[in-house]
């Protein structure tokens, strides 16, 4: 069977999410969601999971739980300063600067651009693909430098989201 | 209720108090910031802070209350999945709000200091 592994990667996930939404791990039930799961999975995941996945995959969730553990610093470090602004009025500098990127796939720039819109204080504007370009607006921008941005806002994740989807 | 559910319960209602504080720092940011664009950062705070700690304070809350059977793990589960979908949605709803503003010109920019996106870039 070819692909394999990424069949039963799309499977597992909609399985899961099946048991969880129906809330009974009846026979009944499982049947009906193992049905419903291999139709989806058939239908749908050579336009989900572009690239054939391998055994070795399995190490990227390395970098996934490491990416979990950066993502909630940098939302507690904004968080703080954020309200800080709301609650004591600390000044601000509101900009919108152009910020460049360096990963090829999709799944990473969403990734990237979820990331950086879920901070508070920063929000992706819009996203050039051509020259490879994020504009963010930025509540209090410490720089209009697009390279200093960079090391300040997106570089952190993009180090892991580059070992994530390559 | 041993102690080990005990502690689930206090880190449970510990991470609901700080949501809540969120919440309301939130509201007070939408209220009290000058321009729609800061305004959608007070959003984000209320959005990240003010519902996603909630739902992992009721799951972690749910997995003490020994009670409840195993009902409690799908309460769980249905939590950290909404979790995972809010993560996905709320950024890409607030993306798609300031990007249609900003192309628009609807709502005043100011104040800017400095604005990359003018120059001369397909607003595409």
């Amino acid at each position: 069977m070819k692909r394999f592994l990424n069949k039963l990667f799309v499977f597992t996930i909609i399985l899961v999410f099946f048991i969880i939404s129906t809330g009974s791990f009846k026979y009944y039930t499982l049947v009906i969601g193992v049905i419903v799961s291999a139709i989806t999975t058939y239908l749908f995941e050579s336009s989900i999971v572009k690239k054939t996945l391998r055994l070795y995959d399995v190490l990227k969730l390395l970098y996934l739980f490491k990416y979990i553990v950066y993502f909630v610093k940098a939302e507690i470090h904004a968080h703080l300063e954020l309200v800080e602004i709301i609650l004591f009025n600390k000044p601000i500098k509101p900009a919108i600067v152009a910020v460049p990127y360096h990963v090829e796939s999709d799944y990473g720039v969403t990734l990237i651009a979820l990331t950086v819109t879920n901070t508070p204080g920063t929000i992706v504007l819009n996203i050039d693909t051509n020259s490879k370009l994020m504009y963010i607006h930025w509540i209090n921008a410490s720089t209009f430098n697009p390279d200093e941005a960079r090391l300040i806002i997106t570089s952190g994740f993009e180090k892991l989201v580059e070992k994530i989807f390559g | 209720m041993s102690e080990l559910n005990l502690v689930f319960y206090g880190i449970g209602l510990g991470l609901i108090a700080i949501g809540s504080f969120f919440e309301v720092v939130g509201a007070i940011g939408v209220l009290k910031l000058p321009s729609f664009f800061l305004r959608l950062h007070a959003l984000t705070v209320s959005c990240i802070g003010g519902s996603i700690l909630p739902l992992l304070g009721v799951a972690i809350l749910a997995i003490g209350l020994e009670e409840m059977g195993s009902q409690r793990l799908f309460i769980t589960a249905i939590c950290l999945i909404s979790v995972f979908i809010i993560l996905i949605l709320a950024p890409s709803g607030s993306h798609s709000l300031a990007r249609a503003a900003y192309n628009s010109n609807t709502a005043p920019k100011q104040p800017l200091e400095y604005d990359a996106l003018s120059r001369g870039v397909n607003k595409d």
